[in-house]
């Protein structure tokens, strides 16, 4: 006796543009927020509307509008949007190293506890909690005053910020998973430990992992921006959005674009990133996946 | 005391409950009896008005005259605690953890009731009493988790049954529990509903269960109540298909002469699974497993009655048996 | 010798404290079970029936005591000889939905058992003659697990168990989590392949109609100790144990009586 009757409904045929009008609203829009973001990065690698480093005091604090400086200019005649197209270029760079790294570090700790007997897991647990106390930013003073403020500081002071918390968030779904049959099942097949751990576990936490990296991207993005905003980041000539703001600080009345602009660009990115993190977890779950008729 | 009539509780476009009669006599024992996704929690739940939020409920629900579909929360709160009496299946998440049972279950008479702090506490330590749970004063001072399943659930029924209501529905209660667990907890309900002249609406998946409590039982597969009848009735003599398949599918424990006889026999079985909600077919919902299907079964079968109350939904019933004596009335 | 010996056995899970004397969860437990034979495990919630069969089948590591699978004692198989144990020994859980890794599709669950202990990855058509022995066809293979039904992801289970061909197959209440008009079905499944493949069935259960229906012999657990054990009429029929008599008496008061 044959059994067909089936729980869930087979995915229909969508035609070409289906598929893309099915995707959920926040990955559309986050999507296209990032990859502005991301282009605009990459762009001032070949291209700028004027030289950002330039001195032109001649066009100082110009208002947005002006001709040929499409945001205005700064106190020493710099072009905004240069800047801040550079500046987005050293944001990406210093979040998505650190955010990768601390992913990748954090994440291995969480399933190294996960799956360790009781008197490990107490212990590591404790040191990650321990981690997760600290406050970044006092981390990031003493790098800065041991090894010199810059990017190098930043981005070092991100990873071990951030390593702790990744660590801690895995470690409770991980567990989870590792209860499930499934897992057994792996074992009674011979399966290693870690063989599940990255095999079984890790693609079962992935989007977690994933919603998490995208929150994580966009809060080293404001890390950066505050750090340099505090001086302890990028230090110039290196563009970055927070120095940018720092600067912008006493000629807020005199010149009011010099603040609007890096911000308002830290905030869309920002929302781009959570966007589109929100808009992953959707469609890398199976079962919304397939609800939302994508599989 | 309870009487529906036209029941339709439906989410989104499912309509997952569609009962057009149903009652249940003051002080009278009804069991529903259904699978997963047969509706049967929903009923019961609906009842209460503890629905979930998005579900349309049409029809009437009359408890003691007052007409509960429609009513306000307000009114519903009202009628939950002091006139009916609700448990559920885990014991131990109906609890809050954190604190005394004492406390938990003042609070329920707290509700209703306007009694002095001593009336309260000597009350609380009678209805403890009444569910024979032993030492009932330490017990005031103790935590769900010190006590064992079985004992959790008999606080639970104290709390349920604190204002005396006239009726209390028991949705799985004891599902979670060990079976040696389970008889004292269903002689416990059965002693009470006599004790006090309370009805009891029993929803379970287990018939024997259901056997063991019920004076009636009400069958439920997708959301229609297909059969309804005395238990003894019922259950010895199903004239609903799926009735029949149920009792069939999942015989109990054979007489002691009998267990060789019935070892590695293949048992029963009802062909198919239990459709998701949204796809079951049209017209008789049982349509797809059945064994005796017959064209007329397209159409949603007719209520059927025969004399003896015993009701069923079915174009191809099973026969009657010699002893069923009465014509059957198809009622339009 | 038996085919599965055990003697002696005590069993705690790891825990941090230290102090104090620990609880055993299994105790002092002996049994044997013959090659080919049917054998329900029952016991209440804590009696320490899971425990056991988990042990068995080389899941969990026993502190004290002898387990022997066909001659060689389970430290011995697992140590030098692991795959052969586990191709020769498989499970089937209680929870359909949590058997199989939803992130993966039934064709990749499916075969992970062969790829683990074969070291090869099985053809198409081997693992719809696996599916088709349980009652399934082909076109659950690229779906995923939550497109299934109970019954049907059950199935599922039963077959990536059987796919390697193992001799003794262990069941936890593999019927628990199943609608009523289903798990006929899977019962009927599980005397088939008993059957057909001659394996030795230890079923885990505390519904002791299953059991009756099911196994030949019975092995009554309580608190992590075996309370008795024996062909199943008589120990139902005839309990030694008051223990027994007091489970088998509340079973079939709650047991339906058509």
């Amino acid at each position: 006796m044959v059994d067909t009757d089936f729980a869930a409904p087979p995915a229909e045929k969508l035609g070409r543009w289906g598929r893309i009008r099915r995707l959920p609203l926040p990955l559309l829009i986050g999507s296209f927020l990032v990859g502005s973001f991301l282009f605009v990065a990459f762009l001032s690698f070949i291209w700028t509307p004027h030289d950002p480093l330039k001195l032109v005091v001649p066009d100082r604090l110009l208002p947005p509008g002006s001709p040929g400086y499409v945001f205005g200019t700064d106190k020493f005649g710099r072009d905004v949007l240069s800047q801040l197209m550079v500046g987005a270029r050293n944001s990406l760079f210093v979040s998505l190293l650190s955010t990768s790294v601390a992913i990748a570090i954090g994440g291995f700790l969480g399933l190294l506890t996960a799956g360790s007997g009781p008197r490990w897991r107490n212990i590591l647990s404790r040191l990650i909690d321990v981690g997760v106390a600290l406050p970044g930013i006092l981390i990031a003073l003493v790098l800065a005053t041991s090894t010199g403020p810059g990017n190098q500081a930043a981005i070092v002071a991100i990873i071990f910020w951030f390593i702790p918390i990744v660590a801690r968030v895995t470690i409770g779904p991980a567990r989870q998973i590792l209860a499930l049959d499934f897992v057994e099942a792996a074992y009674a097949y011979g399966r290693s430990k870690w063989y599940v751990l990255i095999h079984h576990v890790t693609p079962n936490i992935g989007p977690l992992l994933i919603v998490l990296a995208s929150v994580m991207f966009a809060a080293a993005i404001l890390i950066e921006a505050a750090l340099a905003f505090l001086g302890i980041g990028a230090q110039p000539p290196t563009a970055s959005w927070g120095r940018l703001l720092q600067e912008s600080q006493p000629l807020l009345e005199a010149a009011p674009q010099l603040m609007f602009f890096p911000g308002v660009a830290i905030v869309l990115t920002v929302l781009g990133f959570n966007l589109l993190g929100d808009g992953l977890r959707t469609i890398l779950d199976p079962q919304q996946a397939s609800r939302s008729g994508l599989l | 005391m309870l009487e529906i009539k036209d029941l339709k509780v439906a989410i989104g476009p499912h309509t997952i409950v569609d009962i057009e009669r149903l009652s249940v006599p003051t002080s009278a024992r009804l069991g529903i009896v259904g699978e997963s996704g047969s509706g049967k929690t929903m009923t019961a739940m609906t009842v209460v008005g503890l629905q979930p939020n998005d579900a349309v409920v049409t029809g009437s629900i009359s408890f003691e005259g007052q007409e509960l579909v429609g009513s306000t929360d307000r009114q519903l709160a009202d009628v939950r605690g002091r006139l009916i009496g609700v448990i559920f299946q885990d014991p131990a998440k109906a609890l809050n953890p954190m604190m005394r049972i004492g406390r938990q279950v003042t609070e329920a008479i707290k509700l209703h009731l306007d009694l002095s702090r001593d009336q309260v506490r000597d009350r609380v330590i009678d209805l403890l009493t009444q569910v024979h749970l032993p030492d009932a004063e330490g017990l005031l001072r103790r935590y769900p988790h010190q006590l064992s399943g079985g004992q959790q659930q008999r606080v639970l029924i104290a709390i349920a049954i604190a204002c005396d209501p006239k009726l209390l529905i028991a949705d799985e209660p004891t599902t979670a529990l060990d079976v040696t667990v389970q008889n004292g907890i269903l002689s416990l309900l059965k002693e009470l509903s006599e004790s006090r002249n309370m009805g009891l609406l029993f929803v379970s998946h287990d018939l024997g269960v259901i056997e063991t409590i019920s004076e009636t039982i009400g069958v439920i597969y997708g959301g229609h109540m297909v059969e309804f009848g005395r238990t003894n009735e019922v259950i010895n003599n199903p004239r609903h298909r799926y009735t029949r398949a149920l009792v069939s599918a999942n015989p109990g424990i054979a007489a002691d002469e009998h267990l060789e006889d019935v070892l590695n026999q293949r048992l029963e079985v009802i062909r198919g699974s239990v459709p998701a909600l949204g796809r079951f077919p049209s017209g008789c919902r049982f349509r797809g497993r059945c064994t005796a299907e017959i064209d007329a079964c397209a159409q949603l079968p007719e209520v059927s009655v025969s004399a003896d109350g015993h009701i069923f939904k079915c174009w191809n019933p099973v026969d009657q048996d010699a002893s069923n004596h009465g014509a059957v009335d198809v009622v339009h | 010798m038996s085919f599965i010996e055990v003697s002696g056995l005590h069993f705690r899970y790891p825990s941090v404290r230290r102090r104090g004397d620990l609880s055993w969860t299994l105790e002092n437990l002996d049994l044997s079970i013959e090659k080919g034979s049917s054998v329900g495990v029952v016991g209440e919630s804590g009696s320490g029936k899971s425990t056991l069969v988990r042990i068995l089948c080389g899941l969990l590591i026993r502190q004290e005591g002898d387990v022997t699978f066909d001659g060689k004692d389970l430290s011995d198989w697992l140590a030098s000889d692991s795959r052969e144990l586990r191709r020769r020994n498989q499970i089937v859980f209680q929870s359909p939905r949590r058997s199989l890794d939803p992130r993966m599709s039934i064709r990749k669950s499916l075969g992970q058992p062969v790829r683990a202990i074969e070291r090869r990855a099985p053809s198409d058509d081997e693992m719809i003659g696996w599916l088709e022995r349980v009652g399934l066809t082909d076109e659950v293979l690229p779906r995923f697990p939550h497109q299934l039904s109970g019954g049907q992801l059950q199935r599922v289970g039963v077959a990536r168990a059987l796919s390697v061909g193992p001799e003794v197959l262990y069941a936890d209440e593999p019927t628990s989590a199943l609608d009523v008009s289903v798990q006929a079905q899977v019962l009927n499944l599980l005397m088939d392949i008993r059957a057909d493949l001659g394996l030795t069935l230890v079923m885990v259960s505390h519904d002791l109609a299953i059991i009756s229906r099911t196994c030949e012999h019975v092995i009554v657990m309580k608190e992590g100790h075996i309370v008795e054990t024996g062909p199943m009429a008589e120990v139902l029929s005839n309990p030694a144990d008051p223990y027994t008599a007091a489970l088998v008496q509340a079973a079939r008061a709650v047991s339906l009586q058509a």
